[in-house]
């Protein structure tokens, strides 16, 4: 019991942040279920760490130690432990593994306490990285970055299910969640990223009026947040209902569906690049229906001849060059996500889903009333439970849209329901029966959308007289650029001066990643090192060339 | 995961029972699976 003060001084200079923690009284975690005390052995001292849990006592076992560091995956170069107890462990899995990165994440600051109190923990505290009683959030927040860092490539999670299971596992469903979404986020990228920059390039040109107007002008009226999905058929009537007394925003195919069962929404949002999807639902709209768009929004799409306000997407990188005072909205693997972010900064209270079933209800994409149906055979499906207590069957970009509302949500706290009849229960948001709002009160929301769209009787569009000296700014620097990249295939941070780099940076992310992975596969796999960086610094260079005079030609097309 | 398709380990989860893996297609496209103790990715 005589080590307390050695290994806070200790602590004070390896562990700082663990240090500052034990000055403060603040406790974030509290396992009710869990007492702890000091343990005595065979000769009645102190030296052990005694957990009661559920009527049962646990000490730390050191001779267990050797055993516990065996199964090491060998790629894995962060190690995560869940438990700290004495850290024999630790120190074990330190000794064996000094070129691993070894984390430890205790969620429960009682025992580190313990521990610092009954041994000398000069190893493990300069060895390790200790997450000390941090909350689930937080914590998933660390490990999204551990796990979605470009240069990360494996990790191994070891954790003490007997004294922490629930939030062992709590922790390696985000970890799924960060994995799934990070797969679906590239792939998207990779396939769409010319075609956003062309439509954005294209669509700066059209007439629009920016959507900054909007912002705060809805505060405390309630929202409709309205998805595509099948079991928005039970609910038409009702948001038929609510037209005049509620925004309804219609996301995507929404728009389609709405209007065909006599209601029309308030808004409807566009941010996908597709001319058929998007384009052919906005072209040739007779209705009025006010458009929000990002510039990525397929070209035909701004064919719609009634209101349309621009906002942007925070990865949109062009159209705020030309128009900084753009209002900036969170992108989404979905437009509806995107719907969410712009409902709360309009000021909506509170705002209700619907249609946002995120699974396959009734084995269909859509409700009734659109065009368009997805061929099923092409789904990579699988079963998860819905609302209702009943199998559902869904797939990975459902979950990653699910991910991205839980994520916002427990960050930016909108007041959000989930009154979709039947889909994914998405964690954060309570789900209610759209019936239970009582919305009585009329709203004039088209004297609302007039008064922000119009100046002096007159569209009050953004100002595109800079565009021309923009893009020939850009189209200088990117000249610039490929001559620097011409003369050094590893040439890296001095692009970084130029603002056209971010436009090329984005552009190019995806697939210079791709390569950085093929490139240290081939290495792993015994091709010479040398030629394998020089393959890829050659396919890396001639990725940023095609990018470069891509972008250039659509700059001054 | 389709077992014909040649792919390479990206990043991988280790976990007591098993592993998740996001792995690259030859198509360039990124799949995660979850692969159980002793199975192959």
């Amino acid at each position: 019991m005589v080590f307390l003060e050695r290994n806070m001084k200790l602590m004070a200079s390896a562990q700082p942040d663990i240090h500052r923690k034990f000055q403060l009284p603040e406790v974030k975690n509290q396992f009710p279920g869990m007492g702890i005390g000091f343990a005595q052995n065979e000769k009645g001292e102190i030296d052990n760490i005694a957990f009661h849990i559920d009527g049962n006592t646990f000490v730390d076992n050191k001779d267990a130690a050797t055993e516990w560091v065996t199964d090491i995956d060998k790629d894995a170069h962060t190690i995560i432990i869940l438990g700290f107890g004495m850290g024999y462990h630790v120190e074990k899995l330190i000794e064996m593994y000094p070129d691993k990165k070894i984390i430890v994440i205790e969620p429960d600051k009682r025992v580190l306490y313990h521990a610092l109190h009954l041994r000398d923990l000069d190893n493990v505290l300069s060895g390790c990285t200790i997450w000390l009683d941090e909350d689930i959030l937080t914590m998933k927040g660390k490990i999204y970055e551990l796990v979605t860092h470009p240069l990360a490539r494996g990790i191994q999670f070891k954790p003490y299910i007997v004294l922490y299971g629930k939030f062992a596992n709590d922790l390696i469903m985000e970890m799924q969640k960060f994995l799934s979404d990070w797969a679906v986020m590239v792939n998207t990228k990779r396939c769409l990223v010319d075609k956003w920059y062309e439509n954005r390039i294209v669509n700066a040109k059209k007439e629009s009026v920016n959507a900054k107007s909007l912002i705060g002008k809805f505060m405390g009226i309630p929202a409709l947040l309205v998805g595509a999905g099948p079991s928005l058929q039970s609910q038409l009537e009702t948001i038929k209902s609510l037209q005049g007394k509620a925004v309804i925003i219609a996301a995507s195919t929404a728009v389609e569906i709405l209007l065909s069962h006599g209601i029309t929404p308030t808004f409807m949002i566009a941010i996908d690049q597709d001319p058929v999807s998007s384009g052919g639902l906005h072209e040739n709209l007779e209705a009025d229906v006010p458009l929000v768009f990002d510039g990525q929004v397929a070209q035909n799409s701004l064919n719609y001849k009634g209101k349309k306000f621009q906002m942007q997407l925070n990865v949109n990188r062009y159209t705020g060059m030309l128009a900084p005072d753009l209002p900036v909205f969170e992108s989404g693997p979905s437009v509806a996500n995107v719907a969410m972010d712009f409902l709360y900064k309009l000021g909506c209270s509170p705002i209700l889903m619907c249609g946002v079933d995120l699974s396959y209800t009734y084995g269909k994409l859509y409700c009734d009333g659109t065009q368009f149906q997805q061929d099923m055979s092409q789904i990579q499906s699988m079963k998860l439970i819905n609302n209702k207590g009943e199998e559902c069957m869904t797939e990975p970009s459902f979950l990653s849209m699910r991910n991205w509302f839980t994520e916002y949500i427990n960050r930016v706290h909108p007041p959000v329901f989930n009154c979709t009849e039947r889909g994914l229960i998405i964690d954060g948001v309570p789900n209610a029966n759209l019936n239970d709002f009582k919305v009585e009160r009329e709203h004039d929301l088209k004297a609302i959308i007039d008064s922000c769209y119009f100046k002096d009787g007159q569209p009050d569009y953004i100002d595109t007289t800079v565009i021309n000296s923009v893009n020939n700014l850009l189209s200088l620097e990117l000249d610039i650029m490929k001559s620097m990249v011409r003369a050094n295939p590893t040439i890296g941070a001095q692009l970084q001066q130029y603002k056209a780099w971010t436009i090329v940076d984005e552009f190019t992310s995806s697939f210079i990643y791709l390569e950085e992975i093929k490139c240290e596969d081939k290495i792993k796999n015994g091709e010479n090192m040398a030629s394998a960086i020089k393959a890829f610094h050659d396919k890396r260079t001639e990725i940023l060339l095609n990018a470069i005079d891509k972008i250039h030609e659509m700059l001054q097309r | 995961m389709d077992e014909e398709v040649k792919r390479i380990t990206i990043f991988k989860v280790t976990l007591l029972d098993g592993s998740m893996v996001m792995t690259l297609r030859e198509d360039n496209k990124i799949e995660v699976g979850i692969i159980p103790k002793g199975g192959k990715a």
